[in-house]
């Protein structure tokens, strides 16, 4: 543990830690188990895992913190195990795997028969009707749920790239497939997609 | 391959999408989100000291093990009776000949190089990273025992495998093939790859020809250089240099540097529609994109770690005026008022600090934004 780092541990809030700038720096200080590295992986980290897992969750559920958790102990055993070997950014990464935990976590729920409150089922879009409001909001409810139920690997595929704006040329790098394929697969997410929600309508009815 | 947006879903759907981007960004309250940030800026540390704590005590386990087939593989060769020279010679580690390599049947093993332990197990065997096997070691001691008897290897990490006629393979990780002898001996070697990625690179001086095949293709090349690759039924082929031909059902294709193929459907090959060039740019949809918005990030903490506050700075602003909503957002912000402060700016920190307390009020860095107002009041 280099000595700098020690004291600022010892004197907390006396000189602001030195923050770890880039990827392979946060990577680096992981390795050498420095103090800092919790708190500087939790700061650049924490905004995408909460914001992905809220997106495809669609509400904050009682086990939201263990999601968030559990997304950065998966997200260190991955640097750990060698998976993430760096040619993505690692928020990227991070956003994967929280999609992976919600995507799983709706999946549980929807085995244990958890029922859903409607009014915390998701956030409608901007409607002036209150009925459609509440269509809205039940049918991308049953978006997520028909996410969760798809194909696994297709439906990251399609989460990353339309739901948290990834380029397909790192959605590439993040799950560790070609372009080519990472094209085909976010392809056929979509088509499963629509064809298990073919009612799909979102104009005003 | 097609094309994203040839087969793309209808619009409702993409819209659909993209209404759950439309999640409002989460905001917690601050003793909450400092107890959370203690509680798994712990946890990271502990989980990561847990996993180094395993993999110490896996790799103590893997020496002791080695030791002990070491100590038992002398043990076995000084108890066999009068060994003869050439069998002194191989255990010393000089390199025979490869065309000897399948002599005798303590010839292949013999022969290999002095740290390529030999883990046999009956038909598998692994190759051992960092390592150079020679044609000759991949052989079935029993020369006899080529083709479809032909023992399996595994490389379990990146390894380098050089064959007979100098040509050279680079195993990717988890990686398994085999080198069988193509109708008969006089067609040469050929790679079959059962699981994994290979690099295969094919001296252009010596203008050695090399046979790679899996279980649909049959790849064909002379001095060039280039990868197959073949998961779940699925074989791709990719060229850096020179030209290879794709073999399959009695058809044939050429491929040449630069262009990839690969045979996702299982469809009969090679159809123009199925090489891909170059790697299609991929249609922008929306504003919200994760990957610009990284790449923003990371170029403004690259300006900032060489110094350069004032461009930091800029690249930040850019940053948050193409995405004011993004997840980078707060820290984007944060790092401003920080560089700020650092660059002697007091009135400039003091406007970031108090434009990032307006924006995230129970943010990560409130405390440390309420303190630089302090300071500077």
């Amino acid at each position: 543990m280099p000595a700098r780092a020690v004291v600022q541990a010892l004197r907390p809030g006396t000189t602001p830690p030195r923050e770890l700038v880039t990827d392979a720096e946060l990577v680096a200080a992981l390795q050498r188990r420095d103090p800092q590295v919790g708190e500087q992986l939790y700061d650049r980290l924490i905004r995408v895992v909460e914001w992905t897992i809220l997106r495809v969750v669609g509400f904050r559920c009682r086990e939201h913190d263990d999601l968030v958790q559990s997304a950065f102990e998966q997200v260190v055993k991955t640097i750990h195990g060698g998976s993430y070997r760096q040619n993505c950014a690692l928020t990227s990464w991070a956003s994967s795997i929280a999609c992976n935990l919600a995507l799983t976590s709706i999946r549980k729920q929807r085995r244990d028969h958890v029922l859903l409150p409607v009014e915390e089922m998701a956030i409608a879009p901007p409607h002036e009707n209150p009925e459609a409001a509440l269509r809205a909001s039940r049918q991308l409810q049953r978006l997520r749920l028909e996410l969760a139920q798809m194909n696994p690997d297709r439906a990251q595929a399609v989460v990353m790239h339309d739901v948290n704006g990834l380029e397909l040329r790192e959605l590439a790098e993040v799950l560790g497939i070609s372009v080519a394929a990472a094209q085909s697969r976010l392809s056929r997410g979509r088509h499963e997609l629509w064809k298990r929600m073919p009612e799909l309508d979102w104009g005003d009815e | 391959m097609k094309d994203v947006s040839m087969v793309s879903a209808p619009r409702p759907l993409l819209d659909a999408l993209s209404a759950l981007r439309d999640v409002p960004p989460p905001v917690g309250q601050a003793e909450h989100e400092a107890r959370r940030r203690a509680r798994i800026a712990a946890r990271v540390v502990e989980t990561h000291a847990k996993l180094q704590r395993q993999s110490k005590r896996r790799l103590e386990v893997s020496v002791w093990l080695v030791a002990a087939f070491s100590l038992g593989g002398w043990l076995v060769f000084w108890l066999t009776p009068s060994p003869t020279s050439s069998d002194m010679l191989g255990t010393v580690g000089l390199a025979k000949p490869a065309t000897s390599h399948a002599s005798s049947a303590l010839g292949g093993l013999a022969s290999a190089p002095p740290s390529a332990i030999d883990l046999s197990l009956d038909s598998v065997r692994f190759v051992l990273p960092g390592l150079e096997l020679l044609s000759g070691d991949l052989r079935e001691a029993n020369s006899s025992a080529f083709g479809a008897s032909a023992p399996t290897w595994i490389a379990t990490e990146r390894s380098r495998i050089r064959l007979s006629n100098r040509v050279e393979l680079e195993l990717e990780a988890d990686t398994q093939l085999r080198v069988v002898l193509a109708d008969g001996e006089r067609a040469g070697e050929e790679v079959e790859i059962l699981r994994g990625r290979v690099h295969i690179s094919s001296n252009t001086s010596s203008n050695a020809p090399v046979a790679v095949r899996t279980e649909t293709v049959r790849v064909n090349a002379r001095g060039a250089r280039f990868s197959v690759s073949y998961t779940a039924l699925n074989t791709g082929v990719e060229v850096a240099t020179g030209s290879v031909q794709l073999e399959r059902s009695g058809r044939s294709h050429e491929l040449h540097a630069g262009q990839r193929w690969r045979d996702e459907a299982g469809e009969a090959l090679p159809s123009s529609s199925a090489v891909v060039p170059a790697v299609a740019p991929e249609p922008r949809e929306g504003s919200a994109s994760l990957a610009e918005e990284n790449r923003m990030f990371q170029s403004a903490m690259l300006a900032k770690q060489r110094g350069l506050g004032s461009l930091a700075v800029r690249r930040l602003d850019e940053m948050l005026s193409a995405h004011p909503r993004g997840p980078l957002g707060e820290s984007a912000r944060v790092e401003r008022f920080r560089i700020l402060e650092r660059a002697g700016n007091t009135e400039g920190a003091r406007v970031a600090a108090q434009a990032y307390l307006a924006r995230h009020p129970s943010g990560f860095a409130r405390a440390e934004a309420e303190r630089l107002l302090a300071k500077q009041r």
